[in-house]
């Protein structure tokens, strides 16, 4: 097991072979997770909002470039309860083979950029399905 | 009872068909049947006797078996029934009376057993079978016939047959007083003591009636204690249905005034009904929406996966080809160079001609420049191709992934309705604002208590109702009985009823026995007035009857004499019978069978000087032996109607009556 230096201070996360055993989410990312909660009651748990905002984020193929400042960052679910079957490492993988080395290091940034997509688009009217799926084809007549 | 005709069939010793006419006219009482000693006389007495009694009685006393009175000649011409038919008048009334019998045999040809019928007219009317011998017996009953249908052999020791406290002597006895009519009396005795039972009976019965009164009195008082109690009930119930009737018409008048502000009570109570309804579904999709989301996280990126799984098999499609191309062009390489090296076409085998040489040299370079190029490394790599395709596999979209849109127009759907609902309900709450609820839930409450009570006080009123129709139904069916009884009691009549039977009682018993006292001195002097006739004897003798109709002689001292010859004995037999056919209250015809066996020439002409004026009608059944003298015989036959003599057929088992003429 490879110890790596932890990038952010702030955060007290253990580093298992070159990735991240816990992750965490700065303060603007746990207020959109408990606005998406407690306003839209759409996600029964944090964790759901975690797993979904990933998706969003490599669905509109989002880059680290794309987030802005975190602050207040720290650890909120440890990637077995997040990743148990494992499906999200393969998910970030196979979109993003680059991040392959350290997958849950990058799910965090990932997650921060589609909760605030998630947030905007709900907050400006957009249906959660349009956002989860996709807008709805209309079929030709 | 007077005899008319007799016919007998095969009947003991009278083969064939034989009549004999019995009728005779007052002036000429007697009939004469004479024949020698076991020629038939009694055979023909048993005849009369079997007709009326289905009895044929020997000189011993014993019945002779019914099979045993076919005629032996007819038994022997295998005939096998035999028959007595009898004309007889009793009581002005013409009876005709067949007795038939047919006898059985066994595989001997023994005679076995016999099969009787018997057939009565009376007046040529037929009787029921059952009834015949109560008819045969009210002509002449079968108990008396001793003394009126008498052998006189059987007879003539009758005193002894009476002194003996014996069944026979008490049959007798019994015939005597039938005789003397004292049954009629007895009858009438035991019609008394049956009105006494049955006046008893009444009396139980009227003792029950009382109790049963008394019982009807006591179920009546209960049905109608229950009739009463059901209209006290009903009238109660009846009572507060009207008030409770009133008081909820003047609830509704209330309510119908608020009608408007109930109308919005009601609706105001659907919107909140329809509120929680709504707010149970949304939260119901929510959780479903929340589970789909859970389970379809991946779904944002199923199209990209969708579209990079067709580029994956693309390039695995292109992978296959170049590696199928490769393998061709080995081959193709492989065949141009084993040409060149053998100089003969690979296909063919025929020498190559030398401008084919030099075209396929060409053909060579092409080719292997190809095979350069083909086995170039791919990029990406057949195996990373493999492994990108099993991943995408991973990332299709998600099965539940369709629910999320549905689940969430629906909850969106039912959230828009809240706002407009909750602004209906605030708006009703305004137009309520001055209404007392309560007081019109009070007012609600209420009616639904009267009506409720109302319904129970129905049914109350019904129920007491059909109570007080059964009470009434019972007390009239209990009066009907007990009026019914009131008719049957009247228990004082029944008393003197009683008392006047058991008086009469004690009178009848009184009158029997005065009537048998009075009977038998009637008898003791007639039984004396034909004795002094008929003896021979100078002594004076008197005859005295005791208690059991016994008949004896005393001296003019009084003393009991009881020494007597076998003719004596007949005598007194024979004054007995005519005693009693003199006291008799019905009179019957005499048949008399060998009257004179035991007696002397002197006592003969006593009897046959005396007899004709016994009877209207005498049957004399004589032997030809027995001698009369000459002048009484003279005076005798004036009386006679009819004279028959029996004489023997052809053998021993045959025997014929025919009738003489008149000797004057």
């Amino acid at each position: 097991m490879i110890f790596a230096v932890n990038e952010d201070p702030e955060v007290d996360a253990e580093i298992v072979d070159g990735d991240k055993s816990q992750v965490g989410l700065g303060l603007e990312a746990n207020d959109h997770i408990a606005n998406l909660q407690d306003k839209y009651e759409w996600f029964r748990e944090g964790l759901d909002c975690y797993r979904a905002a990933v998706a969003v984020a490599l669905a509109r193929g989002k880059d680290k470039r794309d987030l802005g400042t975190v602050t207040g960052k720290k650890n909120k679910y440890s990637v077995a309860s997040i990743d148990s079957d494992g499906r999200l490492k393969d998910l970030i993988v196979t979109f993003r083979p680059d991040l392959s080395d350290r997958p849950y290091y990058a799910s965090e940034w990932l997650a921060e950029i589609g909760l605030s997509i998630i947030r905007e688009e709900l907050d400006n009217g957009n249906l959660l399905s349009d956002i989860l799926l996709g807008p709805e084809e209309v079929l030709p007549e | 009872m007077y005899l008319q005709n007799l016919k007998m069939t095969d009947f003991m010793p009278y083969a064939g068909t034989q009549e004999v006419d019995l009728s005779c006219d007052p002036d000429h009482p007697v009939i004469l049947i004479k024949g020698e000693n076991n020629r038939g006389k009694s055979s023909l007495f048993a005849a009369i006797r079997w007709c009326l009694y289905g009895k044929a009685i020997s000189r011993r006393g014993n019945v002779i078996p019914d099979f045993e009175l076919l005629n032996d000649n007819a038994f022997s011409e295998n005939r096998d029934s035999f028959e007595v038919q009898l004309q007889f008048t009793n009581d002005d009334k013409a009876f005709l009376l067949t007795r038939t019998c047919t006898i059985k045999k066994d595989s001997k040809g023994d005679r076995t057993s016999s099969n009787i019928r018997t057939f009565l007219q009376i007046d040529n009317n037929a009787v029921p079978n059952d009834d015949i011998p109560r008819y045969v017996n009210s002509a002449l009953n079968e108990s008396i016939s001793m003394f009126f249908l008498a052998d006189m052999e059987v007879l003539q020791g009758y005193e002894a047959l009476v002194e003996d406290d014996d069944a026979a002597s008490q049959e007798v006895k019994s015939a005597i007083e039938g005789i003397l009519g004292t049954p009629t009396l007895l009858s009438i005795r035991e019609s008394l003591n049956n009105i006494t039972k049955d006046t008893l009976k009444e009396i139980q019965n009227a003792r029950k009636a009382n109790k049963d009164q008394d019982q009807i009195t006591v179920d009546l008082k209960l049905q109608e204690d229950k009739r009463d109690r059901a209209k006290e009930y009903y009238d109660n119930a009846l009572q507060e249905m009207q008030l409770k009737k009133l008081e909820l018409a003047s609830l509704t008048d209330k309510l119908e005034k608020i009608a408007d502000a109930q109308d919005l009570i009601l609706r105001e109570k659907q919107l909140q009904t329809e509120f929680v309804k709504d707010q149970t579904q949304i939260d119901k999709s929510r959780k479903d929406l929340q589970i789909a989301v859970r389970e379809s996280w991946w779904a944002p990126v199923a199209k990209q996966v969708a579209t990079k799984v067709v580029q994956t098999q693309e390039a695995l499609k292109l992978a296959a080809s170049r590696q199928a191309e490769l393998t061709e062009l080995n081959f193709k390489l492989d065949s141009l160079k084993k040409s060149l090296d053998t100089n003969k076409c690979s296909q063919c085998g025929s020498p190559l001609p030398s401008e084919n040489f030099v075209k396929a040299k060409s053909e060579i370079a092409e080719i292997e420049a190809r095979i350069k190029e083909l086995s170039q490394p791919m990029k990406p790599s057949l195996e990373s191709l493999l492994a990108e395709s099993q991943r995408l596999g991973l990332f299709a979209m998600p099965r539940k992934a369709d629910s999320i849109r549905t689940l969430e127009m629906q909850i969106r759907l039912l959230m828009s309705e809240i706002p407009r609902r909750n602004q209906a309900i605030k708006e009703i709450g305004q137009k309520l604002v001055d209404i007392n609820r309560d007081e019109i839930k009070n007012m609600e409450e209420s009616r639904q208590v009267l009506n409720r009570r109302i319904g129970v006080l129905t049914q109350i009123m019904k129920s007491e109702n059909q109570k007080i129709q059964d009470a009434d139904k019972e007390i009239a069916s209990l009066t009907r009985k007990f009026t019914n009884l009131n008719g049957a009691v009247g228990q004082s009549e029944v008393n003197m009823e009683l008392s006047i039977a058991t008086d009469l009682e004690t009178v009848l018993d009184k009158t029997i026995t005065a009537f048998r006292e009075a009977m038998k001195s009637r008898v003791e002097i007639n039984a004396n007035d034909i004795f002094q006739k008929l003896r021979s004897e100078n002594v004076v003798k008197n005859l005295i009857i005791n208690e059991n109709y016994g008949l004896r002689q005393i001296d003019d001292q009084g003393n009991v004499f009881d020494h007597k010859g076998a003719g004596v004995a007949q005598i007194i037999a024979l004054s007995l019978i005519l005693a009693l056919a003199r006291s008799a209250a019905l009179p019957s015809a005499l048949v008399l069978d060998t009257p004179f066996a035991r007696l002397d020439e002197t006592h003969r002409d006593n009897i046959i000087k005396f007899i004709p004026s016994e009877s209207k009608q005498v049957i004399l059944l004589l032997q030809s032996a027995e001698k009369i003298s000459p002048n009484v015989e003279n005076k005798f036959r004036s009386y006679v109607a009819k004279e028959y003599l029996i004489s023997k057929g052809s053998n021993e088992h045959e025997s014929f009556i025919n009738r003489t003429v008149l000797e004057k």
